[in-house]
């Protein structure tokens, strides 16, 4: 590149974007005087970024993302009065954010990307300066010190993401004037202090994030009534309080709350945006009923309850959701039926309502539930048998049964279950043989039968359950001998056959295990 | 030289629809591999990088601190190559991506997976050698690198992996001399079968990688 560079001295636009191009930035690059535009973005330059770019005082873009450039950010940066787009994302680049950078030499600029590198120290308090700033992203970096008050001075931001970082300190007062900002993302730093309040001046606020930091207090009442938030995450975080009642969430589509110390009931407005699709507030204290909306709320994907103190019929207060794909209820205080609604769930990969107090038959429609992977109904007082249509159930790879009061045999055409690798039926009242088919769940890891009334004999063909890591037959009515073939089962770290009535020696090929 | 106004548009178009990943250190890895991998039987389908953590992802499974313990890929008619991401894992237990396609080098940032009990390479079109770093896998207990096209010899430092109790090399392109000291006294002859080995070494009277 540096041989021809000199004499394209009237280049106004640079543009070698999305080509593998290597090597470094050259110095001469400095001497394209009237380069109005420099894109240089997803290439494999390395290097430092040359300081004679300061020399460029035309350039109104610089484009840089996605490289492997070193070393710091050139504070000659400064002397370019005319920049409006500085894109430096997706680099290995170090050092402080210069700030130089929000001099009176950059009014102009609209559009500064500098995450996704390694910049240290804190943010600059002359980024304030630059009055004219939209869009600010400085995430995935290793900034700390705290935000400072100056930067409202950007009063027009529109995006401001500064997560993944190691930034302290609570949200600046100062921040109550900005008044057009849309997203604010702080996620994942090391912040403290209360919600400010003020946040019902953002009034274009679609998306909020200060997932994992160290929020503490409760939601203010005034993030409810006029927002028109879209996007909200508190997770992990100190959060207390419970969500105020009348919150407005007519635009919510994605409201994430976990990990926090929330209690209280959840709003009955939770589903009024249509929109829902992402709803999560597990690990809380929430406790009362699901509002009556769930049961219509049709635009949910993903949905998870569980580590919580909530009540209710679960067989009357959820229903059909056409686009459900995750939904984990465990851990609450949920009774009823396991309804044949789960089983109308078409896209349902995974269902979870472990550690409840369900009871009563697990409903035999919920074979329809054809793309289920993972089942998991342990610790629940559910009775009868293990439904025959589980048969349909063909992407099954974890099922766990376990700790409820079912009875009868395993189904012989759960034997087509060959996705299967974790199996739990442990602490049932299960009776009959283990059928030999058990061998056909060639990818089985984990297989745990104890605790039932299993009788007979341990078939041999348990021994080509090649991927076999942990086998419990423990406390059930086994007898006979241990099939020699056992041997076979390289991979087994666990065997628990304790508490049957197997005889016959001990093989001495176990040291083969 | 390209065309300047239509590569200026088609770049601001990807700067507007770019997704930010919000998943931690280990999902990121995960997507990243996700990314040099071809999967047409979708069995990543569920790694969402937009949760908080990959541990709700299918095929991969944590520990109570949500960190990845175990990556089971197996038999999944996966292609592609493997980078330096899955060395991020860093409470990798199980790491399982035996019968796909996948080729290219074995990484050699593999070897700084502290807390590796298995790792199963067996089935693909894996290249290159042995790395090295596998030495530093103390807590290795199975190491199936069979059925593939790898070259090289077996390197030395493995016979300081004292927990490791299987240990599958055959069909493949290795050269040079098998180990016998270590855990290597145990192995049967069936685990080296199938490459250009010389035989067991004659201590101190051959060269370990005569031959290659």
């Amino acid at each position: 590149m540096a041989t021809f560079l000199p004499s394209l001295s009237g280049l106004k636009y640079l543009d070698l974007s999305h080509n593998y191009f290597s090597g470094v930035i050259p110095l001469e690059i400095g001497m394209l005087r009237s380069l109005d535009k420099l894109h240089l973005t997803n290439n494999s330059l390395i290097g430092h970024i040359p300081n004679s770019i300061g020399n460029i005082t035309n350039l109104t873009e610089v484009l840089l993302s996605g490289n492997g450039l070193i070393g710091f950010i050139p504070n000659s940066i400064g002397n370019l009065r005319k920049l409006v787009r500085v894109d430096l994302s997706r680099n290995k680049l170090t050092g402080p954010i210069p700030p130089e950078i929000g001099t009176m030499s950059s009014l102009k600029i609209q559009y500064l990307d500098l995450s996704s590198n390694y910049l240290t120290r804190a943010i600059p308090s002359s980024i304030g300066n630059l009055t004219n700033l939209y869009f600010l992203y400085l995430y995935s970096n290793q900034l700390c010190g705290s935000i400072p008050p100056e930067l409202v001075g950007a009063r027009d931001l529109i995006d401001f993401e500064i997560g993944y970082n190691l930034i302290t300190g609570t949200i600046p007062i100062t921040f109550r004037n900005f008044s057009r900002l849309e997203t604010m993302s702080f996620r994942v730093n090391h912040m403290s202090g209360p919600i400010p309040d003020y946040v019902l001046n953002y009034t274009n606020l679609k998306e909020l994030n200060l997932g994992e930091n160290q929020f503490s207090g409760p939601i203010p009442p005034e993030l409810g009534k006029r927002t028109i938030l879209v996007i909200l995450n508190l997770c992990s975080n100190n959060l207390i309080g419970s969500i105020p009642q009348d919150m407005n969430l007519t635009e919510m589509e994605v409201f994430q709350i976990p990990l926090n110390k929330f209690s209280g009931h959840l709003p009955n407005t939770i589903c009024d945006s249509g929109f829902l699709r992402h709803l999560s507030v597990h690990d809380n204290f929430f406790s009362g009923p699901i509002p009556k909306s769930f049961k219509n709320c049709s635009s949910l994907e993903r949905v998870r309850l569980d580590g919580n103190q909530l009540t209710g019929n679960i067989s009357e207060d959820f229903g059909i959701y056409p686009e459900l794909v995750f939904i984990d209820l465990s851990n609450n205080s949920f009774y009823g039926e396991v309804s044949s609604n789960w089983g109308h769930c078409p896209n349902l990969t995974s269902l979870r309502i472990s550690n409840n107090n369900l009871s009563g038959k697990i409903s035999t429609e919920l074979g329809g539930a054809t793309r289920l992977v993972e089942l998991h109904l342990s610790s629940n007082y559910l009775v009868g048998e293990i439904p025959k249509s589980f048969e349909r159930l063909s992407s099954l790879m974890k099922l766990y049964l376990d700790s409820n009061k079912l009875c009868g045999t395993i189904p012989s055409e759960l034997g087509n279950l060959y996705n299967l690798e974790e199996f739990n039926l442990a602490k049932n009242s299960l009776t009959g043989p283990i059928n030999e088919y058990i061998g056909d769940f060639f990818k089985l890891r984990i297989l745990n039968l104890s605790s039932n009334k299993f009788e007979v004999v341990i078939p041999i063909h348990i021994a080509k359950l090649e991927k076999l890591e942990s086998l419990d037959l423990s406390e059930n009515s086994l007898a006979g001998r241990l099939p020699s073939q056992l041997e076979d089962l390289k991979t087994l770290q666990t065997l628990n056959l304790s508490h049957n009535n197997l005889s016959g020696s001990i093989l001495s090929c176990f040291t083969q295990i | 030289m390209a065309s300047f106004f239509s590569s200026f548009f088609l770049l601001s178009i990807l700067l507007t629809l770019t997704p930010i990943l919000c998943t931690n250190s280990e999902g990121n890895a995960l997507h990243a591999l996700r990314s040099k991998f071809s999967d047409p039987k979708n069995v990543l389908q569920s790694w969402d990088p937009t949760l908080v953590n990959p541990c709700t992802w299918f095929h991969v499974t944590c520990d109570s601190n949500s960190h990845v313990i175990r990556l089971d890929l197996g038999n999944s008619n996966i292609s592609g190559a493997l980078g330096s991401e899955l060395g991020e894992l860093k409470h990798l237990q199980y790491l399982e991506l035996y019968g796909n396609k996948i080729e290219g080098k074995i990484p050699k940032e593999l070897g700084n997976l502290k807390n590796l009990i298995s790792m199963d390479l067996y089935g693909n079109n894996f290249q290159g050698e042995i790395p090295k770093s596998f030495s530093k896998l103390k807590s290795l207990r199975f190491l199936r690198l069979n059925n593939n096209k790898l070259s090289g010899p077996i390197p030395r430092e493995l016979t300081t992996l004292s927990n490791l109790k299987v240990f599958d090399v055959s069909n493949n392109n290795l050269c040079g001399t098998i180990p016998v000291d270590g855990p290597f006294t145990s192995f049967p002859i069936e685990s080296f079968e199938n490459n250009r080995l010389n035989g067991p070494e004659l201590q101190g009277l051959v060269s370990y990688d005569f031959g290659c």
